[in-house]
């Protein structure tokens, strides 16, 4: 790897709270976040340190796999998911149990949260979020909140970030996990995703609904702002591969869909491959495809 | 009499808990992996009968205490073994990634741990009581196949009054009663405590519950969800829930907001098994949103037309077609709540009011009579049942164009959500139905419209003509559909981008540009050179009539090495190969057995060569013909519940007859002779005819043609009840300890048949199958050791 690279990535990782809250993420702010969001528990801080040594060789999982199926890995995924510290989304809900040691894991995969619900892989997570090409100044509805961590990530990119989770014991456990980190601009509720959050003026430049319908509900297709974008993950919770319905809004209200595989298949001859690699991205390893962006 | 029902029992019990089996993983999990388990579990039976070989002596000395000891120590592994596979926490999604498959793979090992027990004992039992009893034999394979058969039937009568979870103790009784006649005072004092014992552990400590990931687990859990109506069949366990996420689930336009039109209406949702099968209305059905519907496509061609529609949508789909402009719908619903709720309603939903247009028809899909301009399936049709997939083949399309007058169509859906190939082999199967409807250009007789997600393929009696087109494709542009593929049309451009999904490539072709994978593939289709990779995209016909597994058995590496790309419905091919794979292994092991036994088995080279191919070959060849028959049974009776119950109970009790009669027979090799002609002919005969005599029959009322089953069956089976207690009578006369082994090779071939036979079915066909079984049964005939070695 070359230095200007590892730098960054170290760059990345080191900070992470600090930058959101202006303090810094250890052992003890962890457990003071967890304790405030309802969801007590211990660990021993050799454990706490092991998980953010693993952070590094995670965050360049991520951009080696971004790498791979974008022309380049977006700079604003990788400083959100630098920001994020994942060990704090590991946690049962159905029957209380947080898994810290759990993050960052060599093999990408999905983590159960009970309530049929999962916390998808990081990569699967970086891939969707790169998909949805969040700006500083968008508005994003997420219908399907699962263990939060996608909203929280989405939030250090965007500027407003809601949620709804359909699973009521589900929601009512997640929803207070954003304000012990200082995610102030993260709003969630628990009940109806169909009808979308209406009471947003303006509407949403970035929908992500867990879909199992046969139709998008027109309410979301109405809240979508000209331009925006609707993506759909497709698939069962645990399945590696899952793929993504993208549909845009036109002008005139009208939709077009693109059904994203990028998550399993590399692309081949698109425009964007056609592009070169920017200077300094290495050629990456294989990397195994991520499994559900969905939760 | 009383010495061997004891056995009867044992045999009751042990089958009754596979099928109790079978329906708990359909209810807390998935099917396909719960047979997955069972057949792992089966190989107790074949390994019981190597260890009677090696242990024969042993068992002969204690068969006074283990003869009633046996189905004491049954039932108090199957209530720990129902404890610790009700807690087993098994995600069978998780197996579909490897990197969460690892530890999928030990809570699989658990629950062999859990069930091999069992089965291991219900073997030791049945062959005890053959080396028992081996101046009689035919008697107890007799009661042995009569007791499997009883226990068959009382499985599925149990169903009717009690949920899934409750079958396997409510079985626990037969053992202690089987205990109870097998020995003295003591021993019936033993089976009273063991029973109250077992039933304590299974009904205190056995927590089943329905898998979290299955379709029903969100619904159940959202605020104010609630159950408003159960209804327990054999079917399966059906529950109506309500809850705000319950709404008419129909591919609609993401333009109907555009065009003015309303959101499908809110109703109940009916599930299966945990999997949601259908809305059911909340008050009259509102249908308001129709014309902004996939469905609506092929009402865009035609004028009042007369509709006979396939599936009723929970009530919904008569208010579509009229909304529609139908002139009058004939609904025919085959799945029986769906019937029922459509008839009576169901539990807060009411059925829908009386219209004079609208008439609810109990003739099967195949056979309805009538004129009809539009045969239109229902977009939920094929998954409400299993069964509505026959209405995809190639003889039942042809056989609705035949029937089509002047302007018909027909309107056939499928979703393309996951692979594109499933709907070109639907126009692949429309193509030869038209080729075999008579119609030599068939091109100019389809179009294929689709959305993001589903797919239609309109089938037309005449030839579309360009105005038709015109007004297709209109109809696909106002809503953002695609007309992919109509006789003369070129779109300007795609709405919804559809790329090719391949096993052999590891990247997609993403040009920029929206791509049709659909209208590439059936374009090559319809040119006479479809595409050759690894999916099979041949037509769907009544003797394989399964639009699923997809991938070709050649293309297996591949799809294993892409397992993540692999839907749901291909993973029962992977499911059969992990099966045979293993039935193989063990079934070579048994073959093999002399070879380790060499003392405990002293016969005679080319006796042994012999019994190598006749036991074996008993073994797959019954197996073989019973599983074509449930498929063909199936189809007749409807349901494939009731026809699996149906062909067991009576391919077992018939040849419990026949195995009852062979113990009396004086010259066995003419007798054997006899008895395979008797059964290749009418298995020959039922190969050949079957199809035609089942669509003869369809319209005939159940009890007929329950009737009629029993009847082609009884004596089919009683011949096929004859050649294993001649076999196992005749080898013993060579050798004594030859009667166990040959008992495991029959029960290790009898766990290779199954996976085999469903192999067989998917990729030749079912009379493949049946044609199989029958050169399993010639064969024992050529190996018959007519002289004593």
């Amino acid at each position: 790897m070359s230095l200007p690279r590892r730098l960054l990535l170290a760059g990345l990782a080191a900070p992470a709270l600090a930058r959101a809250q202006g303090t810094a993420w250890t052992r003890d702010a962890y457990l003071a976040a967890m304790r405030d969001s309802g969801r007590p528990t211990e660990i021993s801080e050799a454990s706490f340190q092991a998980i953010q040594a693993r952070k590094p060789a995670a965050l360049r999982r991520i951009q080696d796999y971004l790498a791979r199926r974008f022309p380049e890995a977006d700079p604003a995924v990788m400083r959100a998911f630098g920001e994020l510290p994942r060990e704090y989304f590991h946690y049962m809900y159905e029957g209380r149990r947080a898994s810290p040691g759990d993050a960052y894991e060599v093999e990408a995969k999905p983590w159960g949260l009970g309530y049929g619900s999962a916390l998808s892989d990081y990569l699967g997570q970086a891939y969707m979020t790169q998909v949805c090409a969040p700006k500083p100044d968008h508005v994003v509805l997420e219908i399907g909140t699962g263990s939060g961590f996608q909203s929280a990530l989405l939030s250090r990119i965007v500027a407003k970030q809601y949620s709804i989770e359909i699973i009521e014991p589900l929601g009512r456990g997640v929803a207070p996990i954003f304000a012990p980190l200082g995610y102030t601009n993260v709003e969630t509720r628990v009940g109806d995703g169909f009808f979308g959050w209406p009471e947003v003026e303006g509407g949403f430049d970035t929908i992500i609904v867990t879909c199992a319908a046969q139709y998008v509900p027109p309410a979301l297709v109405a809240q979508l702002k000209p331009g925006g974008r609707l993506v759909i993950p497709i698939g069962q919770p645990f399945r590696r591969g899952q793929f993504l319905y993208v549909y845009t809004k036109d002008a005139d209200g009208r939709l077009r869909s693109r059904k994203d595989v990028g998550v399993y298949f590399i692309p081949m001859t698109g425009t964007m491959m056609r592009t070169p690699r920017p200077a300094g991205v290495l050629a990456p390893e294989p990397i195994p495809p991520p499994a559900a962006p969905a939760g | 009499m009383r010495a061997l029902l004891p056995l009867f029992l044992i045999s009751a019990a042990a089958v009754g808990v596979e099928i109790a089996l079978t329906r708990f993983f359909a209810v807390a999990s998935w099917s396909e992996y719960g047979y997955w388990v069972i057949s792992i579990a089966m190989t107790g039976f074949a390994v019981a009968g190597v260890v009677m070989v090696l242990g024969r002596d042993f068992f002969l000395r204690a068969s006074g205490w283990m003869l009633p000891a046996l189905p004491l120590a049954m039932l108090l592994a199957g209530a720990a073994g129902w404890v610790a596979v009700a807690g087993n926490p098994f995600n069978p999604l998780a197996l579909q990634n490897p990197a969460t498959a690892g530890p999928q793979l030990w809570l699989i090992a658990g629950y062999y741990a859990a069930l091999f027990p069992f089965f291991f004992l219900a073997g030791l039992a049945v062959s005890l009581n053959f080396v028992v009893r081996s101046h009689e034999v035919g008697r107890v394979y007799g009661y042995d196949l009569i007791g499997a058969g009883a226990g068959a039937c009382t499985a599925l009568l149990l169903m009717f009054v009690l949920h899934p979870f409750w079958l396997i103790p409510a079985l626990l009784p037969l053992l202690a009663l089987a205990g109870w006649l097998s020995g003295g005072r003591r021993w019936r004092l033993a089976s009273g405590v063991v029973l109250a014992g077992g039933l304590a552990g299974a009904l205190g400590f056995a927590a089943p519950e329905v898998s979290e990931y299955k379709p029903i687990y969100a619904p159940l859990h959202v605020q104010d969800g609630r159950v408003v109506a159960e209804v327990l069949t054999p079917r399966g366990v059906y529950l109506l829930l309500d809850n705000f996420t319950e709404r008419l689930d129909t591919d609609v336009s993401n333009n109907a907001g555009l065009l003015g039109l309303p959101a499908p209406p809110r109703g109940f949702g009916l599930y299966r098994d945990g999997a949601r099968i259908a809305t059911l209305p909340r008050e009259t059905p509102a249908a308001g949103h129709a014309p902004a519907a996939l469905d609506a496509a092929p009402y865009a061609l035609l004028t009042a037309p007369r509709v006979l529609s396939l599936g009723g949508s929970g009530g919904f789909r008569a208010a579509e077609a009229l909304v529609l402009g139908a002139g009058t719908v004939t609904l025919i619903e085959p799945e029986p709540v769906l019937a029922t709720a459509l008839a009576r309603g169901l539990g807060p939903s009411p059925a829908p009011p009386a219209d004079a247009r609208v008439t609810l028809s109990a003739a099967h899909p195949l056979t309805a009579a009538g004129v009809f301009d539009l045969v239109d399936i229902a977009g939920d049709f094929l998954g409400a049942d299993d069964l509505n997939r026959n209405a995809y083949t190639r003889e039942a399309m042809a056989g609705w164009i035949a029937r089509l007058p002047p302007g018909g169509l027909l309107s056939i859906p499928i979703s393309i959500r996951e692979w594109p190939a499933h709907a070109v082999r639907l126009v692949a199967t429309a193509e030869a139905a038209l080729r075999a409807a008579g119609i030599a250009d068939a091109a100019a007789h389809l179009a294929v419209i689709r959305s993001a997600w589903n797919l239609r393929v309109l089938v037309a009696r005449d030839a579309f003509s360009p105005e038709a087109v015109a007004r297709l494709a209109a109809f696909a542009e106002a809503r953002s559909f695609d007309l992919s593929y109509a006789p003369g049309f070129t779109p300007a451009s795609v709405w919804n981008d559809l790329p090719a999904v391949s096993l052999e490539a590891e990247g997609v072709d993403t040009s920029g540009e929206a791509t049709d994978a659909v209208a590439r593939e059936v374009g090559l289709l319809l040119a006479g050179t479809p595409p050759t990779d690894a999916f099979d995209r041949s037509p769907v016909t009544a003797d394989r009539p399964w639009l699923s597994p997809l991938v070709r058995f050649s293309a297996l590496p591949a799809a294993l090495a892409r397992i993540e790309v692999l839907p749901q419905s291909e993973i029962g091919l992977l499911v059969n190969v992990a099966v045979l794979a293993q039935a193989v292994v063990l079934a070579l092991l048994v073959m093999l057995l002399p070879l380790f036994a060499r003392g405990a088995l002293a016969i005679p080279p080319a006796i042994m060569g012999r019994a190598l191919v006749y036991f074996p070959a008993l073994g797959l060849g019954f197996l073989m013909i019973e599983i074509a028959a449930i498929e063909h049974a199936a189809l007749l009776l409807g349901d494939r519940t009731a026809a699996f119950a149906l062909v067991l109970t009576v391919m077992l009790v018939a040849s419990g007859g026949g195995a009852l009669v062979a113990g009396r027979l004086r010259r066995p090799g003419r007798a054997l002779g006899f008895a395979v002609a008797m059964a290749v002919g009418l298995c020959g005969v039922g190969v050949l005819a079957v199809d035609a005599a089942v669509l003869a029959a369809l319209d005939l009322g159940w009890w007929l043609r329950a009737a009629l089953l029993v009847l082609a069956l009884a004596p089919l089976s009683f011949a096929l009840g004859l050649p294993f207690p001649l076999g196992l009578d005749r080898f013993q006369a060579e050798g004594p300890a030859l009667l166990p082994w040959a008992w495991a090779l029959n029960g290790a071939f009898s766990v290779v048949a199954t996976p085999l036979a469903n192999l067989l079915g998917h990729g030749l066909g079912l009379g493949a199958v049946g044609f199989v079984g029958m050169l399993c049964y010639v064969s024992i005939v050529l190996v018959w050791p007519r002289s004593r070695a």
